[in-house]
């Protein structure tokens, strides 16, 4: 058992000091009225989106079968040696490679080449890279590979969030996430579901609305400065791909639990949480430890569920004040959705960057020493960690300034929304005030939970 | 419509601008006036759980008498006493100096090894006897000192730059 939220880790980083949080808090407030008054009057992203194609040997390089078979079998090769170690490699989770490879190289390095790089969880995914290996075999032997089924479009991405919700659940309420023979169980359930998915429904749909991670890296990836289109890679603004309406049913399950966890995450590790676990647990560690390990786990995803809710609801809230003081005639839910990605990706960057930095370095030993044994494969066995590469005050800096930044440009993407649904510019304007509201308090928010020691 | 519009953002504006960026300075005062009371504060603050041992008393002396020794060796010890598997009044809360030479002494009537993480030191508990834990407070940041089998959080050690 451990309070150590986030799956994996050691160093947690220091609060951020109250004055940083209330500059922060102040600059969001300033930035965020500045912009309502000086932004763009008519839709800008559409045509920033367009983009310009790169040239023809780089798109033929990049996305050439080549490099995707050679990146499919590195990716499938690593779930199997992962999940290898996890099953019968070391018990003790910083022996093993697959605690740290599942919770700091994969779940924070991919969001973070999403961001910069585009969606590379189509060329990296091991399921996907798995299905295609059986499409392309089942169709050498002169058979046709077919979904079993349409997938019904009424579920669209709640299959995703639901993925990312048991994750969440795994890394934050299970009291021993970090735990290799618990991680093999996980990945082997994942790796059934997904590849049932995709031949159920298909590897394309599956992939779009079931994969929880895939889900997520794609909204990510909709941030970056480079994209796919048409077997060309298409440089364009960052950002621009989150323009437009997200009327997928679902979406907006998936981005509160995307902010959600996060938030929870945060919150676990305040002291009132902490004591709050301690006391549940206690009564239990001596006699009963399994039963408090379970009422824990409870607790825990209590608060999970509640910090999901809460994210939810406010969006929610503020959508219908938005349509309340404009008086449009349907409903806004979907349209403002998009602005929230950024605001989860800088959470996930002020929560996660120390840990990705400080923990992230233990890859390369344990890529050396996989199960533990003691081997040296690599050459890389012996490399010591530096944990405290950097100064609390830079990441104090990172944390703070990433949540203004993504704040703003969170505002921008919902500005730009709004200028598009709403003709005249004094409604837009209007319906921008709920949500710059609700932004501001995600941001002060999340920038308070940083604060709370 | 639009100039009243414009008057109650700006008020708006102009508030929040004032009163975020006073307590921004209030706390920014707090900050900058800290120095000279972290001596005293961190001792009161610490003392219910830590004991400094050959610790100056300069800061509450007003006139410190002179040391035959240049610098004293100084180590910060945090006790910790463990009954039925959970630490006595608490998960403790003990603040650390970096760079401070640190004496963690848990007591505990079971359990089988306490690990400090981070700085990943593991001491076997032998009920009865006082397991130390001794290190240098290099690293700054919140570190998790647990009890094991049966696990507890018996600490949460936050180390200040």
């Amino acid at each position: 058992m451990t309070l150590v939220a986030h799956g994996i880790g050691g160093v947690r980083d220091l609060p951020v000091p109250e004055w940083l949080f209330f500059w922060g808090a102040a600059v969001v407030l300033v930035a965020s009225f500045l912009l309502l008054g000086t932004l763009w009057r008519h839709p800008l992203l559409p045509r920033l989106a367009a983009g310009r194609g790169a040239s023809e040997w780089l798109s033929r390089l990049v996305l050439g079968r080549p490099l995707r078979v050679v990146l499919q079998a590195v990716s499938t090769a690593l779930l199997v040696l992962v999940f290898t170690t996890a099953l019968v490699g070391e018990t003790d989770p910083f022996q093993n490679l697959a605690p740290t490879w599942v919770y700091v190289t994969f779940w924070l390095g991919v969001p973070f080449l999403s961001f910069l790089l585009g969606n590379v969880w189509r060329a990296l995914s091991p399921w996907r890279a798995i299905a295609d290996g059986f499409v392309w075999l089942w169709e050498r032997s002169g058979r046709e590979a077919r979904p079993l089924a349409p997938y019904p479009r009424a579920l669209g991405r709640w299959p995703g969030a639901v993925a990312l919700f048991a994750f969440a659940a795994l890394e934050l309420a299970y009291p021993d996430p970090s735990s290799p023979r618990v991680l093999a169980f996980a990945i082997a359930v994942y790796t059934y579901i997904a590849l049932f998915g995709m031949v159920a429904f298909g590897r394309e749909e599956w992939t779009r609305n079931g994969e929880g991670f895939a889900v997520l890296f794609a909204y990510f990836a909709r941030m970056a400065p480079l994209d796919e289109r048409d077997g060309r890679v298409v440089v364009r603004w960052p950002l621009s791909g989150l323009a437009g309406a997200e009327p997928t049913p679902g979406a907006i399950a998936f981005v509160a639990v995307m902010l959600g966890s996060v938030g929870f995450d945060g919150f676990s590790r305040t002291t009132a949480w902490q004591n709050l676990i301690a006391d549940v647990e206690g009564p239990f560690v001596l006699d009963r430890p399994g039963l408090g390990e379970w009422l824990v786990t409870g607790v825990n995803l209590a608060g999970l569920l509640a910090g999901t809710a809460v994210v939810a609801a406010a969006y929610l809230g503020a959508c219908a004040l938005a349509r309340w003081t404009v008086n449009a005639p349907r409903s806004l839910t979907h349209e403002f959705v998009l602005g929230l990605v950024p605001i989860a990706f800088v959470y996930e960057v002020a929560h996660y960057f120390s840990l990705f930095v400080v923990q992230g370095q233990f890859t390369i030993p344990l890529l050396s020493d996989p199960f533990g044994k003691g081997w040296d494969l690599l050459g890389t066995a012996d490399m010591t960690p530096n944990l405290a590469p950097l100064s609390p005050n830079s990441i104090w800096y990172v944390q703070a300034g990433s949540l203004v930044a993504g704040h703003v440009a969170g505002l921008v993407i919902a500005h730009e929304r709004a200028v598009e649904i709403f003709p005249k510019q004094d409604a837009a304007l209007r319906s921008q005030y709920a949500m710059l509201g609700l932004m501001v308090l995600y941001t002060v928010g999340g920038m308070w939970l940083l604060s709370r020691g | 419509m639009h100039a009243r519009i414009g008057t109650v953002v700006l008020s708006a504006v102009l508030g929040a601008v004032l009163a975020f960026g006073l307590a921004a300075c209030g706390s920014g005062n707090d900050e900058s006036s800290a120095p000279v009371t972290t001596q005293t504060t961190e001792t009161q603050t610490t003392e219910a759980h830590t004991t400094e041992t050959q610790e100056t008393q300069a800061s509450t002396t007003p006139k410190p008498k002179p040391k035959p020794k240049p610098k004293p060796v100084v180590v910060q010890v945090i006790p910790i006493t463990v009954k039925g598997g959970r630490p006595v009044g608490g998960i403790q809360r003990p603040v650390v100096k970096k760079g401070r030479k640190v004496a963690i002494v848990v007591r505990a009537d079971v359990g089988e090894v306490v690990h400090l993480h981070g700085y990943d030191i593991e001491r076997p508990v032998r009920p009865g006897r006082p397991t130390r834990l001794e290190f240098t407070a290099t690293i700054p940041g919140r570190f998790e000192l647990e009890l094991h089998h049966p696990d507890a959080v018996l600490a949460d050690v936050t180390v200040k730059p």
